[in-house]
């Protein structure tokens, strides 16, 4: 049995699980309160989580149970993400580039955040996170086919938001 | 160049159909410049993401959450790099050698002396018809011979 240390086994899981929570909650303290409380969950039961296969998958999933919890007590509470500044794009573009740059980044991740819940779960895990089918499939709790057509639903509604953006912009 | 194969990647990506490695190399074939335009205009989708994961707490989270664990934190060990010449890392090797050189120069030195003192020797031998070898060499004395020179001078007196 391995013996669990904080800062080796459960700290770099920190910002994994904050994405995952931001992606659900959409809310910054919101996001860090859930690692918290992951963070403290996991060390209390620090005895059991030796026997568990993977840490990362238990973190993940402890991670978005209670995210979700968070989102149905605060339902309507959500505020926006796109607070960060979009991507620079090459520094020869000129401003009017720049600007419908930024424009179709807000875009893709207004639609991002539109999501249903479950959609953004699988974005976050397979094309943020770079997690392989079999196991963002296991920390969402569904089965791999679910998870491939749930992705394909996702990936087209950010792909018709952005071409409306550019639709629209010509 | 045939961006025909980032196309087909796209459209499997769009249908969920890619593997981890197909999307590797799309997001790589997605940052290139100078694309189509019915390809680059889903250029954002991938910058997005890229952009979305590089989203984190910062260390102050570190310290907060170790000290609501109860994690005790560990004194920080900080090391000083020193900025060292090639010569200041060289002159452990530089001293080797010049410690090989002495040696060899002081046995060269010991053996050509001796050299020089063997062939003086044979220089006043051959002048003088004395061995100077054999002066230099402690005489062993036959101590029946002592006795008896000892003997007569005894008689003498």
């Amino acid at each position: 049995m391995k013996e669990i240390d904080f800062r080796t086994h459960l700290l770099p899981l920190k910002d994994k699980l904050y994405r995952l929570a931001l992606r659900i909650t959409q809310n910054h303290p919101e996001a860090q309160d859930v690692v918290q409380e992951t963070f403290i969950r996991a060390w209390e039961r620090r005895s059991e989580l030796a026997k568990v296969e993977s840490v990362e998958a238990y973190m993940l999933t402890v991670c978005r149970n209670l995210s979700i919890d968070r989102c149905e007590k605060c339902e309507n509470r959500n505020i926006p993400l796109s607070q960060t500044d979009a991507d620079a794009p090459a520094a020869d573009a000129s401003a009017q580039e720049r600007l419908e740059h930024d424009e179709r980044i807000r875009s893709v991740r207004k639609a991002l955040e539109l999501l249903p819940l479950r959609q953004r779960m699988a974005i976050q895990l397979r094309d943020i996170e770079g997690m392989s089918y079999h196991d963002a499939a296991h920390a969402m709790d569904i089965t791999e086919d679910v998870l491939r057509v749930t992705l394909h639903r996702a990936r087209t509604a950010l792909r018709q938001a952005l071409e409306k953006e550019f639709n629209y912009g010509l | 160049m045939d961006y025909k194969f980032i196309e087909q990647l796209l459209e499997r990506y769009f249908a969920a159909e890619t593997t981890a490695e197909e999307e590797n190399l799309l997001r790589a074939g997605m940052a290139m410049p100078d694309l189509p335009e019915h390809i680059a205009k889903y250029r954002e989708i991938f910058e997005c993401m890229r952009s979305e994961g590089e989203k984190g707490l910062g260390e102050d989270f570190d310290q907060h959450i170790m000290q609501v664990c109860g994690v005790a934190e560990q004194p920080r060990i900080t090391v000083h790099a020193q900025r060292r010449s090639l010569l200041q890392n060289l002159r452990p090797l530089w001293q080797a050698a010049a410690a090989v050189a002495i040696f060899a120069l002081v046995g060269i030195g010991a053996g050509r002396s001796f050299n020089d003192w063997e062939s003086n020797g044979d220089e006043v031998q051959m002048a003088t018809g004395t061995d100077i070898k054999q002066m230099v060499k402690p005489s062993v004395v036959d101590p029946a011979q002592q006795t008896a020179s000892a003997d007569t001078l005894k008689m003498e007196l």
